[in-house]
This record gives C-alpha cells, sequence and structure tokens, in this order.
C-alpha cells in the first residue's frame, strides 16, 4: 500500500489485525518546503507466531488538520474500512478503524524491545505553560 | 525566481507489538519542488536507533545470527524536466557543499534501510527509528 503524505507534520498509522489489536504502529515525521509531499509503501501483512496476518491501517493521528494523508491515493477512512471488511474485522473494529480509533501497541509476548515515551502533545502544553497543575 | 533555502526532513518509527517474523523494510521518500535554478546541497545526514533481539520460538532451537547495520542508507536525488537527462544523486554523509547543479525542478529525499524474516522457528522484537534530513540552497543560475 502506498501512503502519501501532503504537508508538513508527524502522522501515526497503527496496523491491526481482525480482531482490531495493534500490531505494528508507525510514525512517519516530514518537515520541508510548502508543498512538501512524502510517499511510503508498506505491507498489509506481517509474519507472528501465529502465521501470517492480515493487516488494516488506521490513521490514528495526523500533524495538523491541513496535511493530507491518503492510502493507495484513497480517502484513509475509507481505505480502512474496505481492507477491514476484506480481512473479516467485526462491524465494530470496522467503525472504529474508519474513525481513526485503534490501540497503542501494547508489549505482548516474551521478549521485548519496549518504549514508553510521553505523548508530545502534553510536553508541548506544560512547556507552554498551558498544562494542568498536578 | 529560485527557492532559497530549504530543508527536507523524513523520519520513520516502527513499533511492534508483539515478537514477529519479519521486520518489514523502510523505504520512504520526501520530496519538494525547485524553480530549475542553481542548486547546491549543502548538508545529507542520517540517524538511526533500533533494538532487536532474535529469540527461539520453540524449544531447542539455534537462534540464528543477525547483523544489524548502524546506519541507513540515504540520498538525495535532483530530477530535471529533460527526463532523457539522469537525475543527479548525492549519497550521504555529506557535511560539505557539492558542486552546483543547474536546472533540477524537483529534490527527493530518500531513506532505506533493510527488512528481516526469520523463520518459524524464531521471531524478532524490534523498535527502530530511522531519520534523514537534506539543507539544499536554490539562488538564480
Amino acid at each position: 500500500m502506498e501512503i502519501a503524505i501532503r504537508g508538513e507534520g508527524e502522522v501515526v498509522i497503527r496496523f491491526i489485525d481482525r480482531q482490531g489489536q495493534t500490531l505494528l504502529q508507525e510514525r512517519l515525521v516530514v518537515s520541508g518546503p510548502p508543498g512538501v509531499q512524502a510517499r511510503r509503501y508498506v505491507s498489509l501483512s506481517i509474519g507472528t507466531v501465529r502465521g501470517r496476518v492480515e493487516l488494516a491501517p488506521v490513521l490514528a493521528s495526523r500533524g495538523t488538520p491541513r496535511q493530507r494523508v491518503t492510502f493507495d491515493g484513497l480517502d484513509p477512512a475509507r481505505f480502512a474500512r474496505g481492507r477491514c471488511k476484506a480481512i473479516g474485522c467485526s462491524a465494530t473494529v470496522t467503525r472504529d478503524a474508519a474513525r481513526g480509533v485503534a490501540p497503542a501497541p501494547k508489549p505482548r509476548g516474551t521478549g521485548g524491545a519496549t518504549v514508553g515515551e510521553p505523548t508530545m502533545a502534553d510536553v508541548l502544553r506544560t512547556g507552554s505553560g498551558r498544562g494542568t497543575a498536578r | 525566481m529560485a527557492k532559497g533555502s530549504i530543508m527536507l526532513q523524513i523520519a520513520v518509527e516502527q513499533t511492534f507489538s508483539a515478537p514477529v517474523n519479519d521486520v518489514p523494510e523502510v523505504w520512504t521518500v520526501v520530496f519538494a519542488a525547485l524553480d530549475g535554478q542553481r542548486t547546491v546541497v549543502r548538508e545529507i545526514a542520517s540517524e538511526k536507533s533500533h533494538a532487536v533481539m532474535v529469540l527461539a520460538a520453540q524449544n531447542n532451537v539455534i537462534v540464528p545470527a543477525l547483523g544489524i547495520s548502524q546506519g541507513v542508507a540515504t540520498d538525495v536525488w535532483l530530477a530535471f524536466d529533460d527526463l532523457r537527462r539522469p537525475p543527479a544523486i548525492l549519497h550521504a554523509p555529506s557535511h560539505v557543499p557539492s558542486p552546483p547543479i543547474d536546472g533540477a525542478r524537483l529534490v527527493l529525499l530518500r531513506v532505506r534501510d533493510f527488512g528481516m524474516t526469520v523463520d518459524q522457528h524464531a521471531v524478532i522484537s524490534s523498535i527502530r527509528r530511522v531519520g534523514s534530513h537534506a539543507y539544499l540552497d536554490e539562488t538564480v543560475a
């Protein structure tokens, strides 16, 4: 699948299985002059201990509302809806995927490389003095 | 016209929920239009941070050795209106200005890193972040 990005900012895409679990998250950050574009090509399946698993991409977030993202030339919600149906997601998972709702990746299984980062939006709010007092 | 100073950056971070048999490759490009004037690429650089473990998925399996590069492959392409003219391709790392190149209409920054695959007897646990940037100046020829 081709991911096309037009405009600066950070795009988060979560790749879910038919149960709606996120197996892979990709965070893509694009910077450049006005009109900058990016392309990334990804596979919509991955090998796991349970065998090959088909994935559906969910656009979890983008940098700004003006940043445009398409999957194979289609609106991400439309692509996610079609792909979810194709791999056998439930109606609830399909609806959530089209709305950009998918769980953050959580380490599962034995052994793993982990990362736990605060979201930069919270850090920016705190740094600019707009954070909530704790 | 000429675009002046331009920065291009692209970064990819892959986070997996569970060990997998194959880690997808990274192949991504970022690109912007130029005005066909004189272009000098001032810097091309890249960074990679990567944690990877290969684990046996079953008992009595010898885990394969795996070599992972510390860097990623990054290059800048300057493309021209005349498709018979081959693009100028500049490789990272480079921290000195390139020779001036006239007539480029498009600049592309490409980042590549390998995918990895093991068979069903082993799994890979991985987190990978790669990123590259290029600085260039377009001035009136």
